[in-house]
């Protein structure tokens, strides 16, 4: 048993022992935080598995020039620099898109490097926004100070022809530039990316990286306990910090945090379970594989972060809480709370104002936890009136359980409007923890409104 | 797996106003439309508490029970619902048209009811999404086709394409439906046999389909008693 294995580049680390695989010969990933078992080939096409308690998925981006024919960071450009004809180098950063820190730190190191090497060489370094953090702002006065020429650009100032020419124009500045441009690169997800991905069933941020954006991620939470994403696989930002970010990696699993923090335990009834995946799909923490003795799917109790996702979407009714019972059927105005965002917002509203709205209140672990049944059963009576409340987009602790309760509400609604049962009776509404005030004055309105 | 989407719940009331009840089984089935989430537990149960909401805005006191079974295809799973289909007036059924037809055949006294549309025999192809990958026309081709079948994939089901509708990969029917000649193309240039897309296929015999009438396997080595 490793302590951690790295996906990718490894770290050594004296504290922990370590094993790396290479991301392409990563075959499966099973078990959870404590207890994975990965399976791989290696360089000799043999079958071999490794038990590690941790996994770090540590992959470089892809770098690519943003245009072809031109220079880039990579190659080694001392022959050119050596014997050009012409005075000067010109670097271009951010000319499709704006470039990570990571790139404006590479850039101005080369620009210092080649005009220490080469002091008869002007540098021009055009850039639409430079990234001061990680030290960019020293290197970039150390820069200027060298005598390197930054020319800011906006995308209408500056054109590269297909003869590798550059023109600009800016105020009374116009300038023709032929050859020696040396193009920074763009940063894309590397392409193993979607196989990792898949393997370890982890959400991919909008841009292919491996940690969606969510403000509980932070920093190299993948949204599975027990798998970390760090530099390239984290995203382009993933650089910024890199050591802070190791070190607090390293410190997570060699800490191992590993208390349970679920005090209840979801099961799948193995008999009513038809191993649809429709569970392992739609968790978010990677907490749902398959019981191969069983042949039933089964909840990996560390993993599991109690959201109750696969609760509400299993189509068998197959999961449930163990010991929970059956709910009783409520009356009037209910208001279903996120206990992440208008719970706490909730709880500190102070005594006097909860008595005087006198509200039927259900705490629920997350807005993806609502069962269309419920809701349903609530709104049966048509005097009643519910009211869910979740996060804010990209503020759910279960990453995008705010958008699978808009599903269930929108599709509840659209099925009360068809039977002209009133689907106003019916709403949702986002919320943040801090957001007590904003939360009385809705809740007032909606009583108001409801009587 | 045949594949099932839920009747609107609108059509679904229309349904049960022409019949006269006060008692109402809403049957699940447990296998093929429970995994294109239609037709199982969670539907039923939920179908059952919007309907009773339903009934008692129309002032009407209807008992509704519910039952899923493993399978409604098979007499055996039927027989565990003897009970609660002798104690109601009508049975709606979440099962796929083979599963209604069924249900009618072995509770001949009953009126049973479709809250499924029978869509397609598909594949899972993302969260909640299910995609048609065959008709079950009764002769598989799928060897001539290294595994894309034309007559499922093409909008037109040509068995020598593509046609002139095929653009960028895409079908002229719906530029969300993927060309299945491109699809062809696609997987026979991988495997190195593109002679499947520059050679002739053979008009195919379509006796096996619904073209010989309703179709019936007997498999000799079970037959019988």
């Amino acid at each position: 048993m490793y302590d951690v294995v790295f996906i990718g580049n490894d770290i050594k680390s004296p504290s922990l022992s370590s094993f790396q695989i290479n991301p392409a010969q990563l075959l499966t990933a099973r078990g959870e935080i404590g207890n994975f078992y990965l399976k791989y080939k290696d360089d000799k096409e043999d079958l071999n598995e490794v038990e590690t308690r941790a996994v770090v998925i540590n992959i470089e981006a892809e770098k690519e020039t943003p245009a072809t024919g031109l220079l880039s960071f990579e190659r080694n450009l001392d022959n050119i620099l050596r014997n050009t004809r012409k005075d000067y180098i010109v670097i271009v950063q951010d000319y499709n898109e704006l470039a990570p820190a990571i790139v404006s730190k590479e850039g101005l190191e080369k620009a210092i490097d080649i005009r220490k090497r080469f002091p008869d060489l002007n540098v021009y370094y055009f850039y639409r926004s430079m990234r001061f953090i990680d030290n960019n702002d020293r290197r970039f006065e150390q820069a200027r100070k060298m005598g390197i020429v930054f020319l800011k650009y906006e995308r209408d100032n500056l054109k590269i022809t297909d003869s590798r020419e550059l023109i600009y124009n800016r105020e009374d500045i116009n300038l023709k530039l032929k050859d020696n441009i040396i193009m920074a690169p763009e940063l894309k997800p590397a392409a193993v990316l979607d196989r990792v991905a898949r393997i370890f069933n982890l959400r991919k941020s909008e841009k292919g990286y491996l940690q969606p954006e969510n403000i509980y991620l932070q920093p190299t939470l993948s949204g599975k306990r027990g798998v970390y994403v760090l530099g390239g696989a984290r995203g382009t930002t993933g650089y910024s910090n890199l050591t802070d970010e190791v070190e607090f990696t390293l410190n997570e699993i060699r800490n191992k945090t590993i208390d349970p923090v679920i005090e209840q335990e979801r099961v799948v009834d193995d008999q009513k379970c038809i191993l649809c995946y429709n569970c392992y799909r739609i968790c978010n923490h990677g907490a749902i594989e398959r019981d191969e003795v069983l042949d039933a799917m089964k909840i990996n109790y560390l993993a599991c972060q109690g959201c109750n996702a696969c609760i509400a979407r299993c189509p068998a009714g197959a999961i449930s809480i163990a010991g929970s019972e059956d709910k009783k059927q409520s009356k009037g105005l209910k208001v279903m709370m996120c206990e992440n965002s208008a719970q706490p917002a909730w709880k500190k509203a102070g005594n006097k104002v909860r008595t005087a709205l006198n509200l039927e209140i259900e705490e629920i672990p997350c807005a993806c936890s609502i069962k269309k049944e419920d809701l349903f059963n609530h709104l049966s009576n048509p005097e009643n009136r519910l009211l869910i409340l979740g996060c804010f987009e990209e503020s759910c602790k279960h990453i995008n359980g705010d958008k699978r309760g808009q599903q269930v509400v929108d599709e509840v609604k659209a099925t009360l409007e068809k039977l002209d049962l009133n689907p106003e009776r019916l709403t949702f509404k986002r919320l943040s923890p801090r957001m007590t005030a904003d939360l009385e004055y809705f809740l007032s309105a909606w009583k108001e409104d409801s009587l | 797996m045949i594949v099932g989407e839920q009747k609107n719940i609108d059509e679904i009331a229309a349904m049960l106003e022409k019949e006269d009840f006060d008692n109402l089984l809403i049957t699940g089935c447990g296998t093929c439309v429970t995994v294109s989430m239609a037709g199982g537990e969670r539907e039923v149960n939920a179908l059952a508490e919007i309907l009773q909401a339903y009934f008692a805005s129309k002032n009407k006191n209807v008992k509704i029970q519910k039952a899923t079974v493993k399978r409604q295809c098979d007499f055996e799973f039927l027989d565990d619902l003897e009970n609660e289909v002798d104690s109601t007036g009508l049975v709606l059924s979440l099962g796929c048209g083979v599963g209604v037809q069924h249900l009618a055949e072995r509770f001949p006294d009953k009126v049973v009811l479709p809250g499924l549309n029978t869509s397609f025999y598909g594949a899972v192809t993302n969260t909640g999404e299910l995609a048609e990958r065959c008709i079950g026309c009764g002769n598989c081709v799928l060897d001539e086709y290294h595994g894309v079948c034309p007559i499922a994939r093409c909008s037109k089901s040509l068995l020598n394409g593509p046609c002139g509708g095929s653009q960028d990969g895409k079908c002229e029917v719906d530029p969300e439906i993927d060309c299945g000649w491109q699809l062809i193309y696609d997987r026979v240039k991988r495997l190195n046999k593109l002679e499947v897309v520059t050679g002739y296929h053979e008009p195919k015999d379509w006796q096996t389909y619904r073209d010989g009438g309703p179709r019936k396997h007997v498999n000799k080595e079970y037959f019988g008693n």
